[in-house]
């Protein structure tokens, strides 16, 4: 049973963009330019294609679903035991999303920010306020999302306009120099991170309003984001050129520092950092309140605010259990969790096949 | 309630008492670091780091007769560990976010400059907006003593000195450190850095009187660009054909062109907004270049008898102008191509660009390849003003 909560489906669309642009805003352009280099733009819309037709996929399971959650229909579909296994990888999944999105901002500020702070610090401080904010619930997570988004939108127009005398057309020529295997490589990740991530969502379908907008708010989030993370590689490819691109570990990051209009605006970099606080914080946010509704249907509890805290104190020494190193963490992570998300990706397809030709069979059988 | 409200506010006061940073430092523990050299000996290296002590340079009334820079120096094999080593000289804790030079010293350019290179391109501390140069003759850490007129600080005075000759005069370019990475990896566009050099004594003018004369006998100037081929300096341009150089990958702003109007005289025509597009193709598997430059000139000085006034005169200089260019640009490829065969001029790269299957070939022997390609130069000059006046100064003769 769902609780009370409701959100519109306008927040709801906020969520996912803000989900979309998460942390994929820093390491995308320099995942997509690891294959393709100066063609990674044709990889980013490539996998922005593939990205939407999945999620489309989610938002009519979504609605298919009703007002079950992912979980409800895993055990509804797959019956008690089998269903408790494949609900438990789920939750997994969640759980571990959530402090590998924690390990990319605690390296990030650790790394480039404030040097010399410990990683611990840095990770605490984050994870208590979105404690605070998943125990407020998602109504409240919901608004405030709201609330950012015109900050949001209005930094990262700065942020595009302020690198415009930085671009040099050439960097981004020949196009198509890498052939479509290439270019594919660079897509399969930016498929999975962030478009198969997005079905976090499907548990959170249930407390849309109005469930025939289900849809729309998923594409319109999932578009937009998709569209944000496109401009943000082009921006860098444009500016910093595929091999620069491909070497820097985060491109945003050394595009903001480009930024000098007439010698007057620069050193600003720190200031568009805070695009990607705002949306971390709410992907984190997500992932962790995800990971709990996960544990408490899983359970059976009665209460969720009992699991955030011990979510949130498993999170941080898992995090650099996952990313122990900055090499591990772009090589193996992030191909370890890309096969993984690529796997958890079925649940929702098997779960939506089986629950059908079960209510197609109850039905039969009802009839005759 | 009202207790839980006080609590609050008492609270948020004292979180705002405990901001700051975790690794802070005050400005007046921090060592700005303003310029840096890099000398080898041995396989050792000699790093020079110029410091500004701040009270000297902000103080209004003179200061108190100390110099307003040190330069430190420091032996190590690495570039980091040198720097790290400073702190047994110096008070301060070395800052380098302000840094406004990299020298590289002949020697380490001539044995490649990859080495010292990294630790600028991963330490978090350092921007990129700085300009890296190299010496021609002299060391890195002379070239940072020397006590410059004008400026107080020599980086400052290298900084905005190869700004301005950037801007106004055609041979000398500025490089930054994202540029040189991107370019000693590319393979289609070799690099280019500009060579200073001390003029006059070196031992004077390190003494603090250099500045105190009128005439300054010893100083800095930019004289040569440095080519490379890879990440190892072969040889220098010289001025004209550094000129050369920069018309054909588009970096000139605004300059003078001189040529001879009679055999003792010259003309010079102001060149404004010059604008070069390089094209290239491969036709039957053999790449070749055209350059086209187009500027807008105005007269800018006439030591010959001349009436402005004459389509014919303007139609004369037009041509002279567009002739002196073309041989400027000539005399580059020429050198460069007969003797460096490296491709500074980004040939490569437009190959790259507009076929690229063909570049795959051409690749791996490039700079052969490079050095008996064809290029074709043309120039269009259009003088549009003659200043103030329409003759030259008559003269009595």
């Amino acid at each position: 049973m769902i609780g009370k909560e409701k959100i519109e489906y306008r927040q709801f669309a906020i969520l996912v963009l803000l989900f979309t642009i998460g942390t994929s805003i820093i390491i995308a352009p320099n995942m997509l330019a690891a294959y393709a280099q100066q063609d990674a733009w044709i990889s980013a819309l490539l996998g922005l294609g593939v990205g939407l037709f999945i999620v489309w996929c989610y938002s009519v399971m979504g609605r298919y679903y009703k007002e079950l959650t992912l979980i409800e229909a895993i055990h509804a579909s797959f019956g008690n035991y089998l269903g408790f296994v494949i609900a438990l990888i789920f939750s997994g999944f969640a759980l571990i999303l959530s402090s590998l999105v924690l390990s990319n901002i605690g390296t990030f500020v650790s790394t480039r920010l404030l040097v010399g702070t410990p990683l611990d610090a840095i990770e605490y401080i984050f994870v208590i306020t979105v404690v605070i904010a998943v125990r407020l619930g998602i109504e409240t997570l919901a608004r405030s999302s709201e609330f950012m988004i015109p900050m949001f939108t209005f930094l990262f127009f700065i942020l595009t306009f302020a690198v415009l005398p930085q671009i040099d057309w050439d960097n981004i020529k020949p196009f198509f120099e890498h052939d479509m295997k290439q270019i594919m490589q660079s897509s399969y990740g930016f498929i999975s991170f962030p478009f198969g991530e997005l079905l976090l969502f499907l548990m959170l379908t249930p407390y849309i309003a109005k469930q025939k907008n289900i849809t729309r708010g998923y594409m319109i989030g999932a578009l937009i984001g998709g569209l944000v993370l496109f401009v943000i590689t082009l921006v860098s490819i444009l500016s910093l050129g595929g091999h620069g691109t491909a070497i820097h570990t985060y491109p945003a990051f050394a595009i903001a520092k480009k930024i000098d209009m007439g010698g007057v605006i620069q050193r600003i970099e720190v200031i568009m950092a805070g695009i990607w606080m705002f949306s971390i914080f709410t992907k984190l946010s997500l992932c962790v309140y995800v990971t709990a509704l996960c544990l408490k249907q899983l359970f059976r509890l009665r209460d969720m605010n009992c699991l955030t805290l011990p979510i949130a104190l498993i999170l941080i020494p898992l995090s650099q259990w996952l990313s122990p190193n900055a090499t591990d963490f772009q090589t193996l992570t992030q191909r370890g969790m890309m096969y993984f998300t690529y796997g958890v990706m079925l649940i929702p397809f098997l779960t939506t096949g089986l629950l059908f030709l079960k209510r197609k069979w109850m039905k039969n059988k009802n009839q005759s | 309630m009202r207790k839980r409200k006080l609590l609050m506010v008492v609270l948020l006061t004292m979180a705002l008492m405990l901001t700051g940073c975790w690794s802070r430092r005050e400005l007046n523990e921090i060592g700005l670091v303003i310029g840096l050299g890099v000398d080898k000996v041995g396989d050792e290296y000699i790093v020079s780091t110029q410091v500004v002590d701040p009270s000297e340079i902000a103080s209004s009334k003179g200061g108190s007769g100390r110099a307003p820079v040190v330069t430190y120096k420091t032996t190590d094999k690495t570039l980091i560990s040198a720097v790290r080593k400073l702190t047994s000289v110096t008070p301060r804790k070395l800052y380098l976010p302000h840094l406004r030079m990299f020298i590289i010293g002949e020697t380490v350019a001539r044995e490649g400059v990859a080495p010292v290179l990294d630790v600028l391109s991963r330490d978090h501390e350092l921007r990129t907006d700085f300009y890296v140069i190299m010496t021609k003759g002299s060391k890195a850490h002379e070239v940072l003593s020397m006590v410059t007129p004008l400026e107080k600080v020599p980086s400052t005075y290298l900084y905005t000195m190869l700004k301005h000759t950037e801007k106004y005069w055609s041979p000398f370019s500025t490089l930054k450190i994202d540029q040189l990475d991107n370019e000693i990896s590319s393979s289609g566009k070799e690099t280019v850095m500009s060579a200073v050099a001390t003029k006059g004594s070196i031992k004077e003018g390190q003494q603090k009187k250099n500045a105190e004369n009128i005439s300054i006998k010893n100083y800095l100037q930019y004289t040569d660009l440095g080519v490379f081929r890879q990440d190892k300096l072969i040889g220098f341009l010289n001025e004209t054909e550094a000129s050369g150089y920069r018309y054909v990958v588009n970096e000139i702003k605004d300059t003078v062109i001189e040529m001879p109007c009679n055999k003792t005289h010259k003309d010079v025509t102001e060149l404004i907004h010059p604008k070069t597009i390089v094209k290239g193709k491969v036709v039957n598997h053999k790449p070749s270049i055209h350059v086209q430059v187009k500027a807008e000139a105005n007269v800018a000085e006439l030591q010959c008898q001349t009436n402005l006034l004459d389509r014919n005169v303007i139609k004369t200089l037009e041509k002279k102008t567009q002739k002196e260019i073309k041989g400027q640009i000539t005399s580059a490829l020429q050198k460069i191509q007969k003797e460096y065969h490296s491709d500074i001029f980004g040939f490569g790269e437009k190959i790259h660009q507009t076929n690229p299957r063909e570049w795959k070939k051409f690749e791996k022997n490039w700079s052969d390849v490079f050095s008996k390609m064809p290029v074709q130069v043309s120039v269009k000059v259009e003088i549009r003003n003659f200043g103030k006046v329409n003759q030259s100064t008559p003269n009595l003769k």
